[in-house]
């Protein structure tokens, strides 16, 4: 993870980090990432004996649970100018909200 | 008398014979908190005035001839469990200051039972951490070593209990945050199945895999706090789950029924020798009692950590989401919404709670989470099934708790990969949501506890506490001193 993607992610996660914290993260979220490659290794172990128990029932209902396919999609247009209309302010396609600090 | 480490079976024998009052107890562990602490660090806040109020209140309700549970008996709390009027930080400098406007479910059924809080435990903030280095508030020492770490993340209730500061503790596991404390402590360590006791009112770190957890002397007292806590409650959907009690536990086992899985996975490399031999010689133990041993396997064990940080860090980082500083929490400030929320976040957090609300942001943005989030879902399912068609030739698995004994204060604190797999064989049971129990069944060469961890079907909590106390019974282990104590 280079220093780009931490500043990204900090930034996501409202994280303010400094540069010395970038340089450390960095380091170890990439050894965290190197680690979590053994998901890998156990898709193949799993797929081996795909769906299959001990007795060769078939089981696929286990691993194919009903997660959305993850896809890059913008907000469906009418749906935000639903929302839009429905709050009390709006301003440049966002919804003006009452300052709770000052 | 000496009150010394007495289980809440030896407690509660005194208090309904008369023999003691809670008072006299609540003050015996005030005095060591006071007198001892400081070399350990297990607790935050200690309620020396409302917890003698409480312990009047407890006599009274004996004098009028209640007896039994835990009424009269003192215990410490992990700061992650709301305490009404009282501070629960969590840990963090994020909720320095937060005093919760009510009770944990847990909290408020102790109350009614008239156990008797005394103190708030150190923590990993957040519960995120296998050393209980990551406090905001310090870190908590081992009490059978002060240079080594007590384990975490529920490190100061399990270190609390060792060093005798209460008759029992709460605490919670998520990826073993009880069972690991309590195996480097040299307590029993015990996570129910998940659903078996609310969650309301813990501050909730991995909502799929957190459980509120119960730290004692024996698995019999386990049993008989579970039977004040366990039980569905209205304000957590989850806990749904109705436990069958048993009259008692400790009840006489019949060796020749009981079916113990040896999975070989979790007698891995990493192994230490010490730990290895003590696990060898239960099983000799058990043999020679007539239980029947079976070698199995579960391929998948050696995944569950991966599979475990990529979901927990997912839910960290939505659940602490959160903590904006805006209504409750740190707060720093800035010149505008969002500079306010990267300063208070930024400087409330502590660099473990960064680091997992960082990568959880990883996998759960998009484009990633096909390659992190959904893999280590399809991987616990079948860590889930792996276990269910074990416990068809089986009724117990029995593993060690960690792979190593305690380790030095600060020798893992850069290197988080090596802290999180600090856990790898007590995340599957987590994934699984199965109930598991560390037992103390061991010392090392240079006196640290060594723990053995019993997992079992779901819902089989009350028979995999009743194993683990008659495996106790057998080992009989001697305590150790703690050398802190004499001077």
């Amino acid at each position: 993870m280079d220093k780009d993607i931490i500043q990204k992610l900090a930034q996501l996660a409202r994280l303010k980090v400094d540069n010395n914290e970038v340089k450390i993260y960095g380091r170890q979220l990439s050894a965290v990432l190197h680690h979590l490659n053994s998901l890998e290794q156990a898709m193949s172990l799993i797929s081996k004996y795909g769906g299959r128990d001990r007795v060769g029932k078939e089981h696929n209902d286990d691993i194919n649970f009903s997660l959305a396919d993850d896809e890059v999609k913008n907000w469906p247009k009418d749906e935000v100018a639903v929302s839009l209309k429905a709050a009390s302010r709006n301003e440049d396609g966002f919804i003006i909200v009452p300052v709770i600090k000052s | 008398m000496d009150l010394h480490n007495l289980t809440l079976v030896q407690v509660r024998g005194l208090l309904d014979n008369q023999q003691i009052t809670s008072r006299q107890l609540t003050d015996y562990y005030l005095k060591r908190l006071e007198k001892y602490d400081s070399y350990i660090h297990s607790c935050l806040f200690i309620d020396y005035a409302e917890a003698r109020r409480v312990a009047d209140l407890a006599d009274e309700r004996l004098a009028r001839g209640e007896r039994g549970g835990v009424l009269g008996i003192p215990y410490i709390v992990k700061d992650n469990i709301l305490t009404k009027g009282l501070k629960t930080t969590a840990g963090s400098k994020m909720l320095a200051d937060y005093v919760a406007p009510y009770d944990a479910t847990v909290i408020s059924r102790l109350k009614q039972a008239g156990a008797v809080l005394v103190a708030k435990a150190n923590l990993d903030e957040f519960a995120l951490g296998s050393s209980t280095e990551n406090s905001a508030f310090g870190p908590t020492h081992n009490p059978y070593n002060l240079s080594m770490v007590p384990g975490g993340s529920s490190g100061g209730s399990a270190a609390a209990l060792a060093a005798d500061f209460c008759t029992f503790a709460l605490g919670s596991d998520t990826g073993g945050s009880v069972r690991h404390p309590a195996s480097l402590c040299g307590v029993v360590g015990y996570r129910p199945s998940y659903g078996a006791i609310s969650r309301h009112g813990l501050v909730a770190m991995a909502s799929s895999l957190d459980a509120i957890g119960i730290l004692a002397h024996s698995a019999t007292d386990v049993a008989t706090i579970m039977g004040v806590i366990a039980g569905p409650d209205k304000y957590d959907a989850t806990a749904s789950l109705v436990l069958e009690a048993p009259t008692r536990v400790s009840q006489t086992i019949n060796w020749t029924n009981i079916k113990i899985g040896w999975p070989a996975e979790y007698f891995g490399p990493g192994l230490d020798s010490e730990v290895a031999d003590s696990l060898s010689q239960i099983k000799n133990l058990l043999l020679d009692k007539g239980a029947t041993i079976l070698p199995v396997n579960l391929p998948l064990t050696s995944y569950g950590v991966s599979a475990y940080t990529v979901i927990n860090m997912a839910e960290v980082s939505s659940n602490l989401a959160r903590f904006d500083g805006l209504r409750y929490g740190h707060q720093t400030g800035g010149s505008n919404l969002l500079e306010t929320y990267l300063n208070n976040r930024g400087n409330g957090f502590g660099a473990e709670a960064k680091r997992r609300i960082m990568l959880g942001t990883y996998f759960l943005s998009a484009g990633e989470g096909g390659s992190y989030y959904k893999k280590a879902q399809i991987v616990r399912a079948m860590i889930s099934r792996e276990f269910k068609e074990i416990f068809t030739q089986v009724d117990y698995l029995f593993t060690p708790t960690t792979p190593t004994a305690a380790f030095p204060l600060g020798a893992k604190v850069n290197d988080p990969l090596s802290l999180y797999l600090e856990d790898s064989l007590l995340t599957p049971a987590s994934l699984a949501h199965l109930p598991a129990v560390s037992i103390p069944i061991g010392w090392t060469s240079a006196n640290l506890p060594i723990g053995g961890q019993i997992i079992g079907k779901r819902r089989d909590d009350y028979k995999v506490l009743t194993l683990a106390q008659a495996i106790q019974d057998i080992i009989d282990l001697p305590s150790q001193s703690l050398t802190w104590e004499t001077n």
